[in-house]
């Protein structure tokens, strides 16, 4: 008579379901209670025997929801998986047009921001676009703005360059079989030879050539070094554009300056949060279990975002949301590094304005409110401290860093 | 003599946006979504909440996102009516506190609020009101902060015009 169990043993791979042929939430209840197993991990251990359901129409109610919850664990983690991996890849192809400066989803180039002349049928003119002093005057202020997005847009060059390198490193010295790393060397230095003995030749080569570099990046940085657009907007569009170039410039000269070492560094500081008070002290003394919990270490979550998530680009580079590789950059969050849940949320609470309070387990007693803990919204000094990210913080200085997470906390919108 | 035009309201003014709830309170029969282990949570709640109210807003004409995983926020997406881009966010703790913003470009400093944005808002709010799924709803200015709230999010607004 067949018992309707068996034994397996598991191996590398294996999972529940696979061991059991079946993902019916009733076997997996019957599989946990079969093998004393509490329902709060579906880990199986390698080489070791198991006891497997062949039938599980008699498992008990108790025994299904075991097994509906863990299948939803487990669900949602292979749902963020496959979800992170989706997303990593439009990240690397969005960054990739970035770089270029095209468009970031449909990968063209922007169009020219001045309307050719003789063009029929002309946008009416407001009047802001024949005013010298509205153009100027809006052209700074949107110049200052693309200043932060232009160090985040740096940082992500930089940490690129760093990965290539690092991998053109590596495959000299492997000096693999087919590689053609020594023949890129080969081929850069008989460019550099070549050049020299043209320069010989023509001394006046070299000059041309700086004068060239030289002007391409005086037209990057400076207003006056290209003509004022038409009107207001495309001015707005170019002056936004060179304030990305010259927040690119500011994040290539600090981490000179600073190096990477340093910014390494800067990367553990700030697991700190502001000090409890009475009102937050007497609220978890009151409440043994959400003190626990917040004792815990912060971990596997999304973190805290300077340009916030629902920001848009501007148009002329794409519109639509930032590219995922700017804003989960460590220039642009704060992540969970050696920090506590209390630690955290009290920043969180006190930099953005859309965030209250959360959940929390149900043996920690469901949720909790930093309103009833106490927390206010951070001042600028304080956001500044806790509420900024520590590598962007220790490249472009602490006034820029606390006007500007200021100024986007007063338009409401820190997240 | 024939009566003037009233004139047409091309952007909404700060000190009236000042007057308007942009966040709700409620309980809702819709399965949490929250997901959690023994020492902490897995997934925050409210994506079935966020989808439901992603529907009403199609069901008014928006062009709305589906509804993304935001960590410790919970769950929000983007829509878009005529000219105003709005950003939603539903965070479940006990009950739900739901957010309704204008969503902004980078930098947002010349962006204008346009009245799309606010009879959105408004029809949103009747429409919850209305739907079964949805209880025990008040609009407050500032969620958990124990204010007492209200069902119409821009009664203080109609209050102040007609009082004008």
């Amino acid at each position: 008579m067949n018992p309707g169990l068996r034994f397996a043993e598991a191996r590398r791979g294996d999972s529940i379901s696979k061991l059991i042929g079946s993902s019916d939430p009733r076997a997996v209840g019957k599989f946990l209670s079969l093998n004393g197993m509490d329902g709060s991990s579906s880990t199986l251990r390698e080489g070791r025997s198991y006891v497997v359901p062949d039938d599980w129409h008699d498992a008990s109610d108790a025994e299904a929801v075991a097994g509906q919850e863990l299948l939803h664990v487990d669900n949602a983690r292979l749902g963020a998986l496959a979800a992170k991996s989706a997303d990593d890849a439009t990240a690397n192809r969005q960054l990739q047009f970035l770089r270029q400066g095209r468009n970031i989803r449909t990968g063209e180039f922007p169009t020219p921001a001045t309307t050719p002349a003789g063009v029929a049928n002309r946008p009416e003119r407001s009047w802001l676009d024949n005013s010298a002093a509205a153009k100027v005057a809006a052209g700074t202020l949107a110049q200052a703005a693309g200043v932060i997005p232009g160090v985040a847009r740096g940082a992500v060059h930089a940490l690129e360059g760093a990965v290539d390198g690092g991998m053109f490193l590596g495959r000299l010295a492997l000096n693999l079989p087919g590689d053609t790393a020594w023949q890129d060397v080969g081929r850069v230095g008989g460019a550099t030879i070549d050049y020299t003995k043209r320069a010989i030749n023509d001394p006046a080569l070299v000059g041309r050539d700086l004068r060239t570099v030289a002007g391409k990046a005086w037209a990057d940085q400076v207003p006056t070094a290209t003509p004022v657009a038409d009107t207001i907007g495309d001015e707005l569009k170019r002056r936004f554009n060179l304030g990305l170039n010259n927040g690119e410039l500011l994040f290539d000269g600090a981490s000179l300056a600073v190096g990477g070492e340093a910014l390494r560094g800067a990367a553990e500081l700030g697991a700190a949060a502001k000090g409890a008070d009475a009102a937050e002290t007497a609220y978890l003394a009151a409440r043994p279990a959400l003190k626990a919990y917040m004792d815990q270490p912060y971990k596997g979550r999304m973190g805290h975002h300077i340009v916030p998530r629902g920001k848009e680009l501007p148009p002329e580079l794409g519109g639509g949301p930032y590219p995922k590789a700017i804003m989960e950059s460590p220039f642009n969050k704060i992540r969970e590094t050696n920090m506590t849940n209390r630690d955290f949320y009290r920043n969180h609470v006190g930099v953005d304005k859309d965030y209250w309070g959360g959940s929390a387990p149900r043996k920690a007693g469901r949720g909790w409110s930093g309103k009833a803990l106490g927390w206010a919204d951070y001042g600028p000094i304080d956001r500044l401290r806790y509420g900024t990210a520590p590598p962007t913080k220790a490249i472009i200085g602490s006034g820029l860093v606390g006007g500007t997470t200021n100024a986007l906390s007063n338009s409401g919108n820190v997240q | 003599m024939k009566k003037p035009e009233p004139k047409k309201v091309r952007h909404v003014k700060k000190q009236d946006r000042q007057k308007v709830r942009h966040c709700a309170e409620f309980a809702s029969s819709l399965p949490t979504d929250l997901i959690e282990d023994d020492n902490d949570i897995v997934q925050f709640g409210g994506k079935s909440v966020a989808a439901a109210i992603g529907e009403i807003l199609t069901g008014l004409g928006c062009d709305v996102e589906l509804p993304s995983y935001a960590g410790d926020h919970g769950w929000d997406f983007c829509g878009k009516i005529r000219d105003a881009k709005f950003f939603c966010q539903v965070t479940f703790i006990e009950d739900y506190i739901f957010l309704f913003k204008r969503r902004d470009e980078f930098p947002s400093w010349f962006q204008r609020h346009p009245p799309a944005l606010y009879i959105t808002l408004d029809a949103l709010a009747v429409a919850m009101a209305r739907d079964e799924r949805f209880s025990n709803l008040r609009w407050v200015y500032e969620p958990l902060a124990g204010e007492k709230g209200v069902v119409d999010p821009l009664i203080d607004l109609r209050s102040s015009r007609s009082s004008d």
